[in-house]
């Protein structure tokens, strides 16, 4: 017993020396680190609230959740009062509008229709600029990537949730969004179970696309860090030019990928909003 | 430019047919997790240890896959709907 314990400390120690910094780097921690300045201690909020002691920790993730937030909102009030100017966008103006009406001309309005488009257009566009925006500091040197922690994207697929039920509900009513759900040709003593399987299935939606965007953010960062981490696991100078060719390579796919999940979270959204508005299809 | 508008119609049509069938295998997984688990719950609370488990997973495996054969069913009719359609 003795002896298995010490063989599992050993390779414990082993895996904290060799890949235990990659996972620094990932997960949410107290400090923000400036490596060779030294390192900023985070502050932990206590107070009480209805008789429970709440400790909330403002970590790495939530300081860039908040610049992503800011960034955003500064992007957009620029842009907002260069149209007070004149009409004709120019430079920063330009390129926004350019992504906006994409999001409205070729997203929404074929996925959930023309007549609800100014109706869903402002927050699926708020959707996509601000997981872009998070994408994107991730990979700015000192940077942590948000939307590499699930609770984050945990947060986001459940406002997509409550967006898309509201959707159906104020559609096609309470009774007929719930009756819309079950498929025809069920046999009446089955109604109620499969109705549970249903609901179920609703929730399975918001889910997929809550893993989907953590994985995808989550895998980029840890495929560049393995790729550094070779230098100095094999240590030899000599693996650092393919190593760092790579892992450049894999930085530069890794800002498609902050596009393309920020577009993909933004599309299914629209399309599940769509599915829950016109159920007979 | 043209081109790429072009390609994402045809991704958002794809999208659009496929929609239904998204969650479909989740939906399946989850379906006997969560009968799985009413089962476990019951089991716990009277004491008839492996009475309600085995019940509710064989329920719960049979309404899974009951429910994945009617949307993929649902699929197949729709499709010959529409070569009807085509050709007549």
């Amino acid at each position: 017993m003795n002896y298995h314990e010490e063989i599992s400390d050993t390779l414990q120690s082993i895996a904290q020396e060799k890949s235990g910094w990659i996972i620094d780097h990932l997960v949410d921690s107290n400090v923000l680190d400036f490596e060779p300045f030294g390192v900023l201690k985070l502050p932990t909020i206590h107070f009480e609230l209805f008789g429970f002691s709440i400790n909330l920790p403002i970590t790495k993730h939530v300081i860039f959740l908040w610049l992503a937030g800011l960034i955003v909102s500064i992007l957009f009030i620029i842009t907002a009062k260069s149209y007070k100017k004149s009409l004709v966008p120019t430079g920063l103006a330009n390129l926004i509008e350019m992504i906006i009406l994409f999001i409205r001309d070729e997203i929404v309005k074929p996925t959930i229709g023309e007549k609800y488009v100014n109706t869903f257009t402002p927050f699926l566009g708020t959707v996509f600029f601000f997981i872009l925006t998070c994408n994107l500091l991730g990979l700015l040197p000192y940077g942590a990537t948000a939307t590499s922690n699930i609770s984050v994207t945990g947060a986001l697929a459940l406002i997509s949730f409550i967006v898309i039920q509201f959707a159906g509900i104020k559609k096609n009513g309470i009774i007929g969004y719930f009756k819309g759900l079950i498929p025809h040709g069920v046999p009446v003593f089955l109604l109620p179970i499969m109705f549970v399987v249903e609901i179920l299935g609703l929730f399975t939606k918001p889910f997929a696309l809550m893993i989907r965007l953590f994985a995808n953010m989550t895998a980029g960062h840890v495929v560049i860090l393995a790729l550094l981490g070779l230098i100095f696991i094999l240590k030899t100078p000599f693996i650092s030019p393919v190593s760092i060719l790579f892992a450049l390579f894999i930085y530069l796919l890794e800002l498609l990928v902050a596009l393309i999940q920020a577009y993909i979270f933004t599309m299914l959204s629209s399309l599940f909003i769509g599915m829950a508005i016109h159920q007979e299809h | 430019m043209s081109k790429f508008l072009n390609n994402q119609k045809k991704v958002i049509e794809g999208y659009k047919k496929i929609g239904p069938y998204l969650g479909l295998g989740t939906q399946l997984a989850a379906t006997v997790i969560l009968m799985v688990l009413i089962g476990y719950w019951l089991d716990k609370k009277f004491g008839t240890s492996p009475l309600w488990i085995v019940l509710f997973s064989i329920l719960g495996m049979f309404l899974a896959i009951y429910n994945f054969i009617i949307s993929v069913l649902k699929l197949s009719k729709k499709e010959k709907g529409c070569k009807d359609k085509l050709n007549s």
